[in-house]
């Protein structure tokens, strides 16, 4: 029995050693980093005065490089205001007192309540006790051993990818105006048929203004731009009963909104698309050096007069 | 608990080592609440259920050891029978006759209002049912003599290696075992872990993989052309041997690790030349207690019959029970009536195909004879299958009525190449897949011709060895599908 138990012993050793090799140049590869944006979260700075959170219209909107304030962009693919809140949680203590939060809203933003597929990312990221539904079993797998799910990104222990810049950033693609066309009317039917009056989501919303506010912070709520080809498959009425929904919120909890979805210097202005609701990277730049200056010098009057 | 879950991966060893640190004459104890615990880690309040159903074939064990005519025995008999199958009624069948009444109901014009029960299935109540009847039937009929010991008789009816998901043991070749002292025997032990490893392959690698294609293509049939439905079909007779099998390979070699043997339950079925022999091959355990509680008590009852009679009527009974005992659905009984038929013709044309054999030359045991009946044996299965898997008996028709559309595309390589992918899987997992089958295929194989076994890879040097089980632990860990899906046959 002894000598079975050594043995035992000794081979899950070299098994857990073994596993551990494979697993850790896989979690370390540039492959495994790019696709979940680990860098992004890897390095949050302190200080932090004006943060923009959201989905992929979010990402895709602010850059904070040429802006006088320790900017950052927490903003995640499809992330939903409920989750919103649960990034800039745990990493509250990263923000400076009265700092600004983007909140960016737009049709989708109100439909994306389930978030089960990709759950996992943010066991990437965040701690234990603010995932929905933690389980140990999935915190093991995500965070601790990824290769377990990596599938055919196992490939990236043979070939690794070049490192690059996070997705939000390095993108500088314009689509071709028959696509554009095309993704619009896919893209505006998605929204219709999810459509903006989720209840769950504009209580998460309210959780979120209300998180914001307690810690002393100022929220701004923004839609971001799109292009006509999208905005022509939501009549008036549809985008009136949004308007009227944002800017009720906005009275209530005394934030400013922002609507730049009719905007004409973004609307039919296609070289600053990368598709139909996305900024590509130079309307990022265009968009946010527009946008601060706007509702910063707003914010600042709206100071001066309190 | 799931054997593919980190619950049991904590639990087992945890198990294994008190039970071997415990006297032996304690271990009941250890192991009986280690199986309760395991049982209620999925609904507390239905080890009731098992705990009543062993105190009435205990109780009824008793009774009957104290009568020494049959007839005194046969009170207990028919009290345990009516308990048991009772309660399988209840839980699992109730709703299914309670449907098909209503149906027929309404059929006629008549008013029918019972309501349903929509009681949650107890995990594995047909396995523990019919393996404590077993013991009560073999009683009975003074096979054995009752169990005296509670703690023995309520460990045979729920040792957790097997309670879920069989295989169906029976009490003569169990309860000894329990009642054994069993000392630390290093290489039953690794057996025992080597063959849990391999059943972990085959649930995790192949059966949960090919499960996403599987689930993709019955969840609507309509939509998928003939070659699809072909491929997903075939697909489903591995997701159910490797799904089943894995669960009896790891309950088998669970229960070697505590040093008790189980039954034998598949035996490489997709290598049987018949449909008879596939089933000396698949769910062996199952049945044989069908063979030895149903066919042959019914071939006796029926003795008045002509023979031939007698021999359709007893299989088809048994295999409409067979398909009745998977699920309460027309689906499982249609299943069970296609594999009776099956049976039925085959051994009806025996004459006939030996006197065909004759006139051409063929021996019985040419490789090539074999591979035909090894091919036409395993289309038949899968076609069968789809009456195993089909949502409903509509959904299995259209199957069938679609087998035969759509095959031209395979001749446009990217076209099929497209809808391929769109049956639920990429290409890595199609990849990783087929590799996982063809290697498992090869293996067993190697098993039937006896090249490679247990005692054969123990005589290996360490280093051999140790590369395999490396090899064979990293395969899993890699290319398994951690969704922690149910195992198919909980459901029964």
């Amino acid at each position: 029995m002894k000598h079975f138990i050594k043995q035992g012993l000794l081979f899950l050793f070299l098994g857990v050693l073994i596993f551990s090799f494979i697993n850790d140049r896989y979690r370390h590869s540039h492959g495994f980093r790019n696709s979940m944006d680990i860098e992004k979260y890897d390095a949050v700075p302190d200080h932090i005065e004006i943060a923009n959170v959201g989905s992929s219209h979010g990402t895709n909107s602010f850059v904070y490089d040429d802006l006088p304030l320790l900017g950052y962009n927490f903003a995640y693919a499809s992330q939903n205001f409920h989750y919103d809140l649960l990034v800039l949680q745990q990493f509250e203590e990263h923000f400076a007192p009265g700092a600004i939060l983007i909140v960016p809203v737009s049709y989708p933003s109100f439909g994306t309540t389930d978030m089960s597929r990709q759950d996992y990312i943010y066991y990437q990221f965040l701690r234990p006790g603010l995932i929905d539904h933690f389980c140990l079993e999935d915190y093991l797998k995500y965070k601790l051993f990824p290769v377990l799910t990596a599938e055919e990104k196992l490939i990236w222990l043979i070939y690794d990818e070049e490192e690059r810049e996070p997705e939000w950033d390095s993108i500088d693609y314009n689509m071709h105006m028959d696509d554009m066309e095309e993704v619009a009317q896919k893209k505006a039917q998605d929204f219709k048929n999810v459509g903006f009056g989720d209840t769950r989501s504009i209580l998460d919303l309210r959780e979120l203004l209300t998180y914001i506010d307690n810690q002393g912070w100022e929220a701004m709520l923004v839609t971001t731009p799109v292009t006509w080809q999208l905005n022509q498959h939501f009549s008036a009425s549809f985008r009136e009963e949004f308007e009227t929904l944002i800017s009720g919120l906005a009275e209530e909890y005394d934030v400013s909104y922002y609507d730049y979805s009719q905007d004409e210097r973004f609307e039919t202005q296609m070289q600053w698309f990368r598709n139909a609701d996305h900024l590509n990277t130079k309307g990022r730049a265009y968009f946010s050096e527009i946008f601060f200056r706007e509702s910063l010098t707003c914010q600042e009057g709206a100071r001066d007069g309190r | 608990m799931l054997f593919n879950s980190l619950h049991f991966l904590l639990f087992f060893p945890v198990v294994v080592v008190v039970y071997y640190a415990t006297p032996p004459s304690f271990r009941w104890i250890w192991l009986l609440g280690s199986s309760y615990y395991f049982y209620m880690s999925w609904h507390p309040a239905y080890i009731i259920l098992i705990v009543f159903s062993t105190m009435v074939d205990y109780l009824a064990g008793l009774g009957m050891g104290r009568e020494k005519e049959k007839r005194g025995r046969r009170k207990y008999l028919w009290g345990s029978l009516a308990v048991n199958l009772g309660l399988l009624f209840l839980f699992k069948y109730y709703d299914f006759f309670h449907e098909s009444l209503r149906l027929a109901a309404s059929w006629f014009h008549l008013s029918y209002s019972a309501p349903s029960l929509g009681l949650l299935l107890p995990v594995g109540i047909s396995f523990y049912t019919f393996q404590t009847l077993s013991y009560t039937i073999d009683v009975y009929r003074g096979n054995r003599e009752p169990e005296k010991h509670l703690g023995y008789f309520a460990l045979y009816v729920s040792f957790f290696p097997q309670l879920v998901a069989g295989p169906i043991e029976r009490s003569e070749t169990l309860l000894p075992q329990l009642r054994a002292s069993h000392s630390f025997d290093a290489r039953r032990v690794s057996r025992g872990l080597l063959l849990m490893t391999w059943g972990f392959f085959k649930k995790v690698v192949i059966a949960d993989r090919v499960a996403q294609v599987v689930n993709t293509v019955y969840g609507r049939p309509g939509d998928f052309s003939g070659w699809q439905l072909t491929l997903a079909t075939i697909l489903f007779s591995y997701q159910l041997y490797c799904d089943f099998s894995g669960y009896s390979d790891i309950a088998i070699g669970g229960a070697n690790v505590f040093g008790i043997s189980l039954m034998e339950n598949f035996r490489r079925p997709f290598l049987a030349r018949s449909i008879a022999e596939f089933w000396t091959r698949w769910h062996i355990s199952l049945s044989t207690w069908l063979r030895d509680y149903v066919s042959v008590p019914l071939l006796r009852t029926l003795r008045g019959l002509k023979k031939i009679y007698r021999y359709v009527l007893a299989i088809m009974l048994t295999f409409s029970l067979s398909g009745l005992w998977h699920g309460a659905n027309g689906t499982f009984v249609i299943w069970g009536m296609i594999q009776g038929v099956y049976i039925v013709l085959g051994h009806l044309t025996t004459p006939f195909r030996k006197k065909l054999r004759a006139k051409c030359g063929i021996a019985d045991h040419v490789w090539y004879l074999s591979a035909v009946q090894i091919v036409f044996t395993y289309a038949l299965v899968c076609v069968a299958g789809i009456f195993f898997r089909a949502q409903s008996v509509a959904d299995a028709w259209l199957v069938l009525k679609n087998l035969g559309t759509g095959w031209q595309v395979l001749v446009q390589g990217e076209k099929a190449k497209e809808l391929l992918l769109s049956m639920g899987m990429n290409e890595f997992g199609f990849i990783v897949t087929m590799a996982s089958i063809v290697f498992m295929e090869v293996v067993q194989y190697g098993q039937e011709k006896r090249w490679f076994s247990s005692p054969w890879l123990e005589a290996r040097p360490i280093w051999f060895r140790w590369t395999a089980y490396y090899l064979l632990v990293l395969w899993i860990l890699l290319f398994g599908a951690w969704g922690g899906q149910n195992f198919i046959y909980f459901q029964f």
